[in-house]
């Protein structure tokens, strides 16, 4: 039972990762390899914040590193992938120089980090975060793990609405069939793509400062295993799919908390590739019969 | 034979019917003229044809042989060609390696002598006839729009077809580009090239078309005569009161 | 002569490497095939050749035997990829890659685990790894002209009408697949033939990105673009010795650079100047550049 919990902390940190991921591929075709850097970006962040300013309160370091991860998510639409999208002349070379540029994004994220960590992990200073557990029907619950699951499920929540209720959601599923069309039809393509890439990288921002705390580690390369989890999650859920994402991300929790004391590390991820090969072979679209991205 | 047969075709994409249950057939020599509102499954029959969107039912084909399971790229080496609505044309080759391009798969059949010529001269010959020579080697993005058209059919030609399917060929034209395309329409019309074309511009159809198919709402509304099929009510009401231009 | 070969073994190798792997990507990107397969193919064949080579192989032999088979598994896998849209594509044999370097790492008895393999005979001369780099760079070239050229540039920028004219696109773009996976096995095989060593942290996401910033640097879509690319990655690092995390940080933003102002690459940007200063030497009316057979290039 206590792994139950542990793992629901830990799928509500993944769903909040994978859905930044799933929504910036489905709306704005776009294959983030950054996302796991802007995450390591909002731990790192925290962390600085915290080590710096000790009195801050948590929730304002929480605040704050979020806006931080919005706004490299939004200077990413800015500075790189709009001018791409501008001066490209073919849908296949924008979409390599989009991948080429996020890699190259991540890559200097994660070096700016090492170079402030001083290639060593960090951990928070023991003020930033005072958790209390408590314990509930003979499981202990910590208050961090509450505030990741309300997090995630606020979020979560919000994204769906987001997509499938607002009007700006119908113009992103429009914008990621046909931008020219979605253009035509009076979506203002370039705030969409704004919004959408701020809010992919708050969510990022947001994983990881919760999981930092929760882990009480922080470190240049955190965000490259979640990185590719993340990624099979959301193409066995299919790509777009905001609720099927979330179950998978959870799925993906449990199965790791449940089975951690059995399996290799490595083993794991020749697993988790393998997984994201055989669905792009069989099927593509995934779980989600419905997704509203062509695969 | 029919050069092109089309059997109760019908093309559903979820929940759209593009295309409703279409019968007609082309003979050889024949220009075909299609027009239709917006939204009538005029495209989607093209494509239908030319095997680029797949057909939910029905049968199509060919000289004869059908089609419907045929790879893409076998249709142009069996004789079939097409244009497309948007041109399409490679932007990093010459206007002349564009047309080199289609001349050099293996669709040449052989020529009246028995032997195969050498894509080079079916290119060259082609661009002289239809006045590419000036521009043989700039790329497409400085030509005309009207140029590129021409280019573009050219290069369908270069397969040496025996059907060419037209996507709205003078769509967006201006009045001397639209005549200039029509004269080149005419010659290979006269010259006994089978044409299947979706236009807008129903008077440049009217004007050299041997027979006309009226589509509407993925159906087949009316075919004939040209001018009498023009004029029937239904093809009228279905144009909201009378001819485009 | 010799010498300044045998002085500058090192460097030499870290290039040809570095271009072959280039020419793996370049070559299935050309047909429009969006390939991170490439270190998946190295690995492969570099734990391949070292495992050979360990157990007393001629080298010809192997060089011969991993391209092969790179070769026809890719051949094999190439159903796949017809069916995957870029991104898809992409994510699919990225996951390909990184499934290989998990690999590496579980299945010790042949890899060596996260020691990797070590010991290996560098039996491999360096004049034949320059004239493999030769090769290859001349059949690139040689196969950017002309009739497959032409085909390749049309698959490239538009399947459906390369196959209206017959082209066939799925097997255009298999055989791209096939000879970038034969490119990145020969590479794998001069990395272990040359240094002795194969291990994780040559299969690591790393190198997919060196791969790609080699590609990308020199010019992605011109056929002596990873050549140039490789030789400015390879010598950078030269003038970067205690650079540590800034000649990361260095690298990252060049690449950045380039591929959002530049996309063409150092050739790009060569040729653009060399355009420029010919109109302004000799100022005509006439400045439209000829293209017989071209098919790289960006000439607008």
């Amino acid at each position: 039972m206590q792994y139950i919990i542990n793992g629901l902390s830990l799928g509500a940190i993944y769903a909040l990762f994978a859905l930044g991921l799933s929504i910036s591929w489905a709306g704005l075709n776009i294959l983030n390899l950054a996302h796991g850097a802007v995450f390591m970006a909002g731990a790192l962040t925290a962390w600085w914040l915290t080590t710096t300013v000790p009195a801050v309160p948590f929730a304002v370091v929480l605040v704050l590193a979020v806006a931080v991860c919005a706004a490299i998510g939004l200077l990413m639409e800015l500075l790189i992938f709009r001018r791409i999208r501008r001066q490209s002349t073919d849908e296949g070379q924008q979409t390599l120089a989009t991948v080429i540029a996020t890699v190259a994004t991540s890559s200097l994220l994660i070096a700016i980090a090492s170079q402030i960590t001083r290639n060593q992990p960090q951990g928070l200073p023991q003020s930033a975060f005072v958790v209390e557990s408590y314990t509930v029907w003979g499981v202990r619950v910590t208050n961090i793990q509450i505030i990741i699951l309300v997090c995630a499920a606020l979020a979560s929540w919000a994204v769906a609405w987001f997509i499938k209720r607002s009007k700006q959601g119908q113009a992103l599923r429009a914008l990621s069939v046909d931008r020219d069309m979605a253009t035509l039809l009076g979506v203002s393509t370039d705030r969409l793509s704004m919004a959408t890439m701020a809010g992919a990288g708050a969510m990022a921002g947001l994983a990881g400062v919760l999981l930092a705390v929760q882990t009480n580690a922080v470190d240049a390369h955190m965000g490259e295993v979640l990185l590719f989890k993340a990624f099979a999650i959301i193409i066995i859920a299919g790509v777009g799919s905001i609720g099927a994402t979330v179950a998978a991300a959870f799925a993906l929790a449990m199965v790791e908390t449940l089975v951690a004391a059995y399996w290799i590390s490595s083993m794991r991820d020749v697993v988790v590739f393998a997984l994201i090969m055989g669905f792009l072979i069989l099927r593509p679209q995934g779980i989600a019969s419905r997704a509203w991205q062509r695969a | 034979m029919s050069a092109l047969v089309l059997d109760d075709v019908k093309v559903h994409f979820g929940g759209v019917r593009a295309l409703d249950g279409v019968s007609f057939s082309v003979e050889p020599g024949e220009l075909c003229g299609v027009v239709g509102p917006n939204g009538s499954g005029k495209t989607t029959m093209i494509n239908a044809i030319s095997r680029a969107t797949k057909i939910t039912s029905g049968e199509i084909s060919f000289d004869g042989t059908p089609i419907s399971k045929v790879h893409r790229y076998r249709l142009s080496r069996i004789g079939m060609a097409r244009t497309f609505q948007a041109i399409r044309l490679v932007p990093d080759l010459t206007a002349r390696n564009n047309i080199l391009l289609a001349a050099e798969q293996k669709n040449r059949r052989a020529g009246v002598d028995g032997a195969r010529r050498p894509a080079t001269v079916i290119v060259d010959e082609l661009m002289e006839r239809f006045g590419l020579d000036a521009i043989r080697d700039e790329l497409p993005g400085v030509l005309s729009y009207g140029t590129q058209r021409r280019v573009e059919i050219v290069r369908a030609l270069a397969t040496q077809p025996r059907l060419l399917l037209l996507d709205e060929p003078v769509a967006g034209m201006n009045h001397t580009e639209r005549g200039e395309i029509t004269q080149i329409l005419r010659e290979l019309h006269a010259d006994g090239l089978t044409m299947l074309i979706i236009e807008h511009d129903l008077r440049m159809l009217l004007n050299i078309s041997d027979r006309l198919i009226v589509l509407n709402f993925g159906k087949l509304l009316a075919e004939g005569e040209p001018h009498a099929t023009a004029k029937l009510p239904d093809v009228q009401r279905a144009y909201l009161g009378g001819t485009r231009d | 002569m010799i010498d300044f070969f045998t002085a500058n073994a090192p460097l030499l190798r870290n290039i040809s490497v570095l271009a072959l792997l280039g020419y793996s990507v370049h070559l299935a990107l050309r047909a429009g095939v969006f390939s991170f397969a490439t270190i998946g193919f190295f690995a492969l064949s570099g734990y391949l050749s070292a495992n050979l080579l360990l157990a007393g192989w001629a080298w010809p032999v192997v060089l011969a035997l991993t391209v092969v088979v790179g070769f026809i598994l890719a051949l094999l896998i190439s159903p796949v990829l017809t069916r995957l849209r870029h991104l898809y594509l992409a994510m699919a044999t990225l996951a390909f890659t990184l499934f290989i370097q998990s690999l590496a790492f579980s299945w010790d008895t042949y890899t060596g685990g996260a020691q990797g393999l070590f010991a290996v005979p560098r039996v491999l001369p360096i004049g034949f790894m320059l004239a493999l780099v030769a090769v290859v760079v001349l059949l690139t070239w040689a196969t950017s002209r002309g009739r497959l050229g032409r085909a390749t540039a049309a698959v490239r920028h538009d399947e459906l009408l390369s196959a209206s004219l017959g082209v066939n696109t799925n097997g255009n773009q298999a055989g791209a697949f096939a000879a970038s996976a034969a490119v990145g096995a020969a590479a794998g095989f001069v990395q272990v033939s040359t240094t002795g060593v194969f291990g994780p942290e040559n299969v690591s996401f790393g190198m997919v990105v060196q791969s790609l910033t080699v590609l990308v640097v020199g010019g992605a879509l011109y056929w002596a673009g990873p050549l140039v690319g490789a030789v400015i990655i390879g010598v950078l690092p030269l003038y970067l010795t205690n650079a540590g995390n800034w000649s990361l940080i260095l690298q990252a933003v060049v690449v950045l650079l380039i591929v959002v102002y530049q996309p063409d690459g150092v050739i790009g940007i060569v040729k653009r100047a060399v355009h420029w200063l010919v109109r302004f030497v000799r100022p005509r009316s006439d400045t439209s550049v000829p293209d017989t057979d071209t098919v790289k290039a960006g000439e607008r």
